[in-house]
């Protein structure tokens, strides 16, 4: 066990050193350098972000043609960023509070609940399902993930006990019934319709409703600033249910909290660019191992950064190098799953370790 | 000052609590005793809100329990449950700082460092404060989160087991620490131990639970009799002074 670990201790013994020499000034000092080591990477990795948006907003523009390619650009920068976003603060939140390092808010079966309405949608209203107008449509996938979450946490927050775990086996349970009635709902349709149908469940920038943009920005943003107080109890939240009573913080409360906004964020940038299942945990494993410290509000920014610049790779990748051979999503899928087979092999080594 | 009031809590048909009401001496070492089941932990849990009470009334400083703030409850009244593994990687230093969370909510001030500074000075712990707590032995990761208590500095400290898994040096090190917590800085120390002679040796006050119930309180000198031992743990205990000090012989 301990020679797995060794070499992530040495950096960490000269700083004893030196702590111990220069008492009370230098002793804090420690922890100062690691918090400006985590700024510098937050502003390196925003720099990544910044370089990358304008490789794609950029090339091949003439006055001409700005007025055309521009806003189609930028809106689709726009959408990766909302989608960073949220997905950064989502599963950063949500490992914390399950205290698990592969779970994301994905297992409370928002994607699956997305397909279903969008199979119903088409099913029940034919291909007349592209004159439905935008926001009613919206709305409705947003309202009905949303109602689905509020079902899952009248369900943990009933009666005296909380148990976090029943809502994740619930949220798997209840995601496994939804795919399976899309599946049945799909044989029953007109194959045309179908097709219809296999567009929107694949997460995409090429169709972005503009329209949409707005309240989406609008919805998340007052999601993230509600979740503002929360980045702080987060950090002794990860302490653990028992031990995060004393300084005060309300594990239930918080938990709570975050699963309500966790479901806005989800739903919002679901509706909007559809299922992306891999995202999160690739972005808040990298920013862990990256940034070493339990500060949510370096590990926060951090994890969302890298969604952007996930996303904006894979998008340069695909329009510029695989000519739209795949989807974005496909590549973030394919990194993002990898990732997780790597995660589980690594964990089980540990566990058999100790 | 802490007051229960016909306090009950329940696990299914069980009264695990069953209509205690108490009133804490301040600025003692309090030792929680009884068999396993008693309600010792669970009583000090619904004291220190970490878990919720069914019925009965809990008073700490003349206001009940329900209308105290969690974040202003936590610069008055600070307790340590049972440790369990953390998957987070901590220093000793960053699981102190931890303590001043109720006073700053994570921005650290000059003040906070200088609590802990003195609440790792205080348990001895400023060689190993910038360590991972998974690098640390049992006893040593005991003493960080003793640190962090010590750093939040309330007059009430709960500790739930202290002892539980550490060898004797650390365990009379804890016990000599919570014994210097009440009489240099005036605490009142609630601690539940299952060890009978490390509460006759330290602890100032007693109160013995069995069934969920009160069944004897009083000064550690008059609970430690073979005769209330026997009525709270069904065994018979005989109790030899040595030193000074009641020790209790239980291995028949």
């Amino acid at each position: 066990m301990a020679s797995g670990k060794l070499p992530e201790l040495r950096p960490v013994r000269p700083a004893l050193v030196s702590c111990r020499a220069g008492r009370p000034a230098g002793r804090s000092t420690r922890s100062t350098v690691v918090d400006q080591a985590n700024l510098r990477l937050n502003l390196l990795l925003s720099a990544a972000v910044l370089i990358l948006a304008a490789a794609y907003l950029l090339p091949g523009l003439s006055a001409r043609n700005l007025s055309y390619f521009l806003p189609l650009r930028a809106l689709k920068v726009g959408a990766i960023l909302l989608v960073s976003f949220s997905t950064g603060y989502t599963a950063t939140a949500f490992q914390t509070i399950t205290d698990n390092h592969i779970l994301t808010p994905g297992i409370l079966g928002f994607e699956s609940m997305y397909v279903l309405v969008q199979t119903l949608l088409v099913y029940l209203y034919g291909s007349k399902v592209a004159l439905m107008s935008d926001h009613g449509e919206f709305l409705l996938s947003v309202g009905a993930m949303l109602l689905l979450s509020g079902l899952l946490f009248l369900l943990l927050f009933r009666g005296h006990r909380q148990d976090l775990f029943i809502l994740l086996l619930a949220g798997t349970i209840a995601g496994s019934l939804f795919t399976a009635v899309s599946t049945f709902i799909q044989v029953l349709i007109d194959p045309n319709e179908y097709m219809q149908i296999q567009s929107r469940l694949y997460a995409s920038f090429g169709n972005i409703n503009v329209k949409l943009f707005g309240i989406s920005v609008l919805l998340t943003a007052l999601a993230g600033c509600c979740s503002l107080p929360d980045w702080r109890r987060l950090d002794v939240a990860a302490l653990g249910p028992d031990h995060c009573v004393s300084p005060g913080v309300s594990h239930r409360h918080l938990t709570l909290r975050t699963l309500l906004l966790t479901a806005v964020m989800v739903s919002v940038s679901t509706a909007l660019i559809g299922p992306m299942t891999f995202l999160g945990l690739l972005t808040v494993n990298v920013a862990r191992n990256l940034l070493k410290t339990y500060k949510h509000r370096y590990r926060i920014p951090a994890a969302m950064l890298l969604g952007a610049l996930a996303l904006l790779a894979s998008l340069l990748l695909v329009e510029r190098v695989l000519a739209y051979a795949v989807t974005p999503s496909m590549l973030i899928n394919f990194a993002g799953g990898s990732y997780f087979i790597y995660l589980m092999i690594k964990e089980g080594k540990g566990a058999k370790k100790h | 000052m802490i007051q229960t009031k016909s306090l009950y809590k329940h696990y299914g048909q069980t009264a695990v609590v069953n209509d205690v009401s108490l009133q804490l001496p301040t600025g003692r070492l309090i030792a929680f005793i009884g068999s396993n089941g008693a309600g010792k932990s669970t009583l000090i849990s619904l004291i220190s809100r970490t878990l919720a009470k069914d019925e009965g009334q809990i008073m700490i400083d003349q206001q009940e329990l329900e209308q105290w703030k969690s974040q202003k409850l936590a610069t008055r009244l600070s307790i340590l449950k049972q440790q369990n593994a953390l998957s987070l990687r901590l220093t000793v230093r960053e699981l102190t700082g931890f303590g001043r969370y109720p006073y700053s909510r994570g921005r650290l001030t000059p003040q906070d460092e200088v609590k802990i500074d003195q609440a790792l000075a205080y348990l001895n712990l400023e060689a190993l404060q910038d360590r991972y707590l998974d690098e640390l032995s049992g006893g040593q990761r005991q003493m960080a989160y003793i640190a962090m208590l010590l750093a939040q500095d309330t007059d009430y400290v709960f500790l739930d087991e202290p002892l539980n898994n550490l060898d004797m040096k650390h365990s009379v090190q804890i016990m000599q620490v919570l014994r210097r917590m009440v009489s240099d800085l005036r605490k009142t120390v609630m601690v539940v131990i299952h060890d009978i002679n490390f509460v006759s040796a330290y602890s100032d006050y007693m109160i013995a639970l069995k069934d969920g119930q009160v069944v004897c309180q009083g000064e550690t000198a008059e609970v430690i009799t073979p005769r209330r031992l026997k009525a709270i743990f069904d065994l018979d205990i005989e109790v030899h002074e040595i030193n000074g000090h009641p020790i209790c012989v239980y291995y028949n």
